[in-house]
């Protein structure tokens, strides 16, 4: 059984583009025994930004002068709150890029679990909310950055106006029809779970296992119920009077700017009222024509991604991408200026990952990620470079395991990492 | 990871009684295989791939001995060692020495047991088929959250992608609340109404000039096309049915005319449509909406008509106006497959016409919606006759119906007291029977014996056997006439089960094993959601339509006609659509593609493919059009096997072995760095495939792979014709020309895409062996054991000369005992 141990290449080469319902394969996950400790820690909440077309690196990185992506982060005086690092990535196989940006957080083509989920449940244990994954509006393809341990992807949140609901509550919650559906549901899974123990013992191997299967996740989620059951009557947050939405939500594809600006702005509330201190955020790729301040674009989001370094193409790309930089800079200000009840400023206390796996979107090629770290406590330095000569300090998920150190994981790796950034960054 | 088990269809022609070892070691059995063909190179002080063959071993081995002699009898097996070259061992030799070795290695493996099928969980196809006709309700769908199947398996029915995960609990879950609710509302739903006028009425827009007149600031006249998209139809945007249950429509309107179109007052027509489906207004066709509920209006004077729809919850509706049409409506925009340039003018012509001269129709003022007021119809015909209280003859009535369609068997005399006494039991602390039975209704939906198929059997009983054929060919659950048969004991009749098979497929839901085996099997789901994002290939959106009806087509024909198997190695037709064609580089369409797409948005359908025989092919299409016969012609094969940019000569090499001329290899071991070529970068492909051939342990395999990928080089990733490979425009170099020619391993030249074909014609019995192990795959959920090799053996030598007719074999399998095996 050669390859047992170990992801099937061919596989692998196929390029998954789905994700699987598959158990949680042990091997996948060196980090599973990982102990978390609270004293540890030097930041709590974990946000994970990805575009699904990558940004233009030559303005991104912040080696030598000031580049144009982030001079909105430089403008909101933030240039000491973040890294850009080039020369990481996953390592993974060259072809199409678009069917793998969403192994940014995983690492893995193969069920891998993402970093957010990896933190979600020690750190989210106290919030109404373990983690959101969102999107800025439709999808076009597979939208969630988010993988529980066996490879599900969790379904992302479109709509800004979704998400306002379950920040400060929607308009009319049937309490009591939750409130009977989650009794209820419970002690319907005990009655079924004492049906499958009578079972058990007399049917094959075979399906003992899958009764096992069945009984493991009834447990799991009847935690579920139980922690939504512990939420449901407690009051939500009140929105701040400053925030309004639009009177008609349109989440088309070539409404993204707009959507992605309130996603960042609800993001930022969903953190310092405390909603959730894990979120994931797909800025997704769409062949629609975006509308920039009212007015329609010179051509779709995808094709201008295809730049053929002509300069007005170009132009056009960074003016979107300056937008999702810009949004950024917004949300990083906002958890700038709110102090954290722990001390220090929120943003001191979070760590902000924004990047794609989409190395270059023009040639598809996945080498060299776009990423930034901000916040989070870190000894920041505007710009890294990784990977250049060295063999070794490549991978992304390097800097994940120094992440995961910041947020109190004692873990030496995750995923596909070698090592960790812990020399650079901390 | 999950084919590392696989234990390939070797061909075993007289597979004897495989001797048992003792748990010793599994030298003395295994010594007479490994002297004879390994010990030459896998000994001394440097064996190669550092393996000793001449060494014991046992179940106490270290691990990375006995992981290497399990590689050693998966390499056997799959016929990659003995190497070409050296001696060869017969099949039956093959199959013994690769058993004994497992058995050495674990002594509690019984070699002469074969391997079951567990318990499946039904899949994502499955689960939401059975729903449907489990409960009736119009157009049930899965949540677009809801988890997907392992991909990674060669079919989604497989066993082993069938595990349950947290993940899909919680979705069964939410689902069993769901259906609950829309069969046993709870008591007193919670009501809502949604009110629109001619300010936020959906009509639309470039359009809403039909609907407004002159002189009138607040009324909206239904005029227009009666096709949603056009604008025919108004709805209210706002709207969903939050609930499943009727609503009350109470709409302000007036009749220009005592009667319509058709001599009979005017009428308005409500047409359901779940909102979400659809790209509004562009896509819905009113014709192919149910038809909800209909109200005369015959007051001249503006004033209030009500009329209640039964809805689904998350649908919302259309309104039309059912006879204002005139003479001169021109019938073909009811519905046009045909010329878009055409419907096009006619549709112009017409409203233009209609606007000079406006036709006497219904005014619009104000509509309210409302409810639900009062549950469905198909919710009352559930519940029954609702007895006052909560006896348990009552719940017996409505629970164990259901239970026993759901569980697709009979239930035990425990499971009836179980379910009816957990539901009475919670439904006597409520007031209302609803409660008990929507506990009822989300138990059922959540018991194992409801998600997983054959779930505790140990052997195959009848219901079962019911439940296997028709999850095979229908994908859903039996219908009452095979769950009859297993009643009396008839399904193990082979008459029985080939008149079954013959009914089964002609019913529509045959369609689910054209989509789904042939789907997998031919990679048309795949092409389906490949992301093809290139300049470099000719594509559209209708290319892959065409492309994945194309296949399904192809094979369809092949089945209900029963045709001979051999078609699908060759054929003398295939089908296509117009787009596909540009790729194919047909010459003598005029239009372009990027006509073709603009034609296709004012059409509301898609492009169908059509048959082409290549018999009456004019001389002037060019061969390679002609050569589009059997499955390697089909685009989809392509398409599955790129990833929408690159076209992969091994993986297209990889899918020939395995899916046609049925000898899978191993995966690639595991110590072996990928090659990482970027192909684009590369002089010729036939280079780069050459590296693998220069490392000794790949070239085991890519010397049985690569000759078939490089033969197929003349289509690309989504399954166009090219002579020549893509380039980029900033690179300076001509781009290089496609090269076909390659030779197999036995020696054979193939030069090109016919010439494997030619290659596999004069192979039939592998092809054959392949197809009935696919089939069998598919229907079991299982990689072929023992058993199921020796069945797929006198399958082969009993074809028929001309090879079997496609039904006959499908026919022929399902009577088999490999079927009927757990």
């Amino acid at each position: 059984m050669a390859g047992r141990q170990n992801p099937d290449r061919r596989q692998f080469l196929r390029g998954a583009r789905y994700v699987l319902a598959l158990p949680f394969l042990p091997s996948l996950a060196r980090s599973d025994s990982h102990q978390p400790t609270e004293s540890g820690a030097k930041a709590k909440r974990l946000v994970c930004v990805g575009t699904q077309l990558g940004f233009y690196k030559p303005e991104f990185f912040a080696d030598g002068e000031a580049p144009r992506l982030m001079k909105p982060l430089d403008d909101l005086g933030l240039s000491g709150s973040y890294t850009t690092i080039s020369g990481l990535d996953h390592k993974g196989p060259s072809g199409n890029g678009h069917q793998l940006v969403y192994t940014l957080y995983t690492g893995h083509v193969i069920p891998s679990i993402s970093l957010d989920q990896f933190v979600a449940p020690t750190l989210g244990k106290a919030t109404r909310y373990e983690s959101l994954q969102l999107c800025c509006g439709d999808a076009q393809q597979k939208a969630s950055l988010s993988f529980t341990g066996s490879g599900v992807p969790l379904p992302v949140t479109l709509r800004p106006s979704a998400l306002y609901a379950r920040i400060f509550g929607a308009g009319t919650v049937e309490l009591q029809r939750q409130v009977y559906l989650i009794g209820s549901g419970r002690s319907l899974l005990d009655g079924l779970t004492d049906e499958v123990r009578l079972v058990r013992g007399r049917v094959s191997v075979e399906d003992r296992e899958r009764l096992d299967e069945y009984l493991t996740s009834v447990r799991s989620l009847e935690a579920r119920l139980e922690r939504r059951r512990d939420w449901l009557d407690r009051p939500f947050p009140q929105p701040p009077e400053s925030l309004s939405l639009p009177v008609e939500e349109n989440v088309d594809g070539s409404y993204l700017l707009d959507n992605e600006d309130l996603m960042w702005e609800l993001m930022a509330l969903a953190i310092k009222n405390d909603s959730t201190r894990v979120i994931s955020m797909t800025i997704p790729i769409t062949d629609r024509t975006l509308v920039m301040d009212g007015k329609f674009m010179s051509e779709g989001y995808h094709r201008l991604s295809h730049h053929g370094h002509k300069a007005d193409k170009i132009e056009e790309l960074l003016r979107i991408e300056e937008r999702h930089t810009q949004g950024a800079a917004r949300f990083l200000k906002a958890l700038a200026e709110a102090p954290d009840p722990d001390g220090g400023s929120m943003l001191d206390s979070t760590v902000v990952l924004l990047g794609s796996a989409m190395g270059d979107a023009a040639a598809h090629r996945r080498r060299n990620f776009p990423l930034l770290v901000a916040g989070g406590g870190f000894r920041h330095k505007r710009h890294l470079s990784c990977g250049t000569k060295l063999v070794r300090n490549t991978m992304a998920c390097d800097l994940y395991v120094t992440v995961l150190q910041q947020l109190g994981f004692e873990v030496g790796a995750f995923s596909t990492s070698q090592s960790d950034l812990n020399g650079l960054l901390t | 990871m999950t084919r590392a088990r696989y234990v390939g269809p070797v061909v075993v022609a007289c597979l004897t009684q495989v001797p048992l070892l003792n748990a010793e070691s599994g030298r003395p059995q295994v010594g007479s295989f490994a002297d004879t063909y390994c010990v030459d190179c896998h000994s001394g002080a440097d064996p190669k791939g550092r393996f000793r063959a001449g060494e014991p071993f046992d179940s106490g081995s270290a691990v990375d001995v006995q992981e290497k002699w399990k590689r050693a009898a998966d390499y056997v097996t799959k016929g990659v060692m003995p190497p070409s070259g050296a001696r060869q061992p017969t099949p039956g030799e093959r199959q013994e020495f690769s058993e004994a070795v497992l058995v050495a290695l674990d002594p509690d493996a019984d070699s002469t047991r074969s391997r079951t099928t567990g318990a499946r969980r039904l899949n994502r196809t499955e689960y939401i088929n059975t729903l449907r006709d489990l409960f009736q309700i119009r157009e049930i769908r899965l949540p677009a959250t809801f988890p997907d199947d392992n991909p990674d398996l060669r079919f989604d029915t497989m066993a082993e992608g069938t595990h349950l995960s947290t993940g899909l609990l919680d979705a069964y879950e939410a689902i069993a609340v769901d259906i609950a609710d829309r069969m046993v509302p709870l008591p007193n739903p919670q009501q809502r109404s949604s009110v629109s006028n001619r300010s936020s009425v959906g009509v639309d827009e470039s359009r809403t000039k039909f609907w407004i007149r002159e002189g009138d600031e607040s009324g909206l006249y239904f005029t227009g096309v009666n096709i949603a998209g056009w604008s025919g139809g108004l709805w209210d945007k706002a709207f969903r049915a939050h609930a499943s249950g009727t609503y009350r429509v109470r709409i302000k309107v007036s009749a220009e005319a005592g009667a319509g179109a058709d001599g009979r007052p005017l009428r308005l027509g409500f047409y359901a449509l779940n909102t979400s489906d659809y790209n509004l207004p562009k896509r819905a066709l009113r014709v192919d909406l149910p038809k909800v509920g209909e109200v005369e209006v015959q007051n001249r004077e503006p004033d209030v008509v009500d009329v209640d729809l039964p809805l689904e919850q998350g649908e919302g509706f259309h309104v039309y106006c059912e006879n204002r049409l005139s003479k001169n409506y021109p019938s073909a925009l009811i519905r046009t497959p045909g010329n878009t340039q055409d419907l096009r003018r006619l549709l112009a012509t017409y409203l233009t016409e209609s606007q000079q001269s406006p036709e006497p129709t219904i005014r619009f003022e104000h509509m309210e919606i409302k409810g639900p007021v009062a549950p469905l119809p198909r919710q009352l015909e559930f519940l029954g006759k609702v007895s006052p209280g909560l006896d348990a003859p009552y719940l017996e009535s409505v629970l164990l119906p259901l239970a026993e369609r759901a569980f697709r068997r009979p239930l035990t005399e425990h499971e009836r007291t179980a379910l009816v006494e957990s539901a009475a039991e919670h439904g006597a602390s409520a007031p209302d029977p609803a409660y008990a039975l929507h506990y009822g209704v989300r138990q059922i939906l959540l018991s194992p014996q409801f998600l997983f198929r054959a779930m505790g059997s140990v052997r195959l009983d009848d219901f079962d056997l019911a439940s296997r054929l028709s999850y095979f060919l229908w994908s859903t659950m039996p219908d009452s006439e095979l769950i009859g048969l297993a009643r009396h004991g008839r399904l193990a009749d082979p008459a029985t089960m080939d008149e079954q098979v013959r009914r089964m497929v002609r019913d529509p839901r045959a369609r689910q094993f054209v989509q789904h085996f042939a789907g997998q099997w031919l990679g048309g789901r795949e092409a389906a959601t490949v992301m093809v994002c290139d300049v470099r290939h000719v594509w559209s959106e209708l290319i892959r339509h065409g492309i994945v009806r194309s296949t399904e087509m192809f094979f369809e024909e092949i089945l209900q006609e029963n045709l001979s198997i051999r078609n699908f190695i060759d054929s003398g037709f295939t089908y296509a659509n117009e787009p596909m064609k540009i790729a194919w580089g047909v010459p003598g369409s005029e239009v372009s593609l990027h006509r073709l797409e603009a034609d296709q948005r004012q059409s509301l359908l898609w492009p169908e493919p059509k048959r082409i025989t290549f018999s009456s092919l004019g001389p002037e299409i060019p061969p390679h059009v002609a050569d589009r016969g059997g499955v390697l012609g089909l685009s989809s094969v392509y398409a599955a096997t790129g990833d929408g940019v690159e076209s992969s000569p091994i993986l297209r090499g990889v899918w020939v072995l395995e899916n046609l001329l049925g000898t899978p290899l191993p995966p690639p071991p595991s110590d072996v760095p990928a090659l990482d070529v970027d192909i684009s970068l590369a002089t010729t492909v036939k280079e780069v495939i050459a590296a693998h051939q220069k490392v000794e342990k790949c070239a085991l395999c890519h010397s049985k792979i690569d000759p078939i990928g490089l033969a197929l080089e003349n289509y690309d990733a989504v399954g166009g014709w090219r002579e020549s490979y893509y380039q980029d425009e900033s690179v300076d170099r001509a781009a290089s020309p496609v090269e076909t020619d390659s030779q197999m391993p036995d020696g054979a030249r193939l030069g090109g895409a016919q010439g494997l074909k030619d290659y596999l014609a004069k192979r039939p019995a592998m092809f054959t062996r392949a197809l009935a192990g696919l089939l069998l795959k598919y229907a079991t959920g299982r990689e072929p054991n023992s058993n199921d090799r020796r069945v797929l053996e006198i399958v082969v030598a009993e074809e028929p000369e001309e090879g079997y007719g496609f039904l006959d074999l499908v026919s022929k399998l399902v009577s088999s005992p490999a079927f009927a095996r757990k």
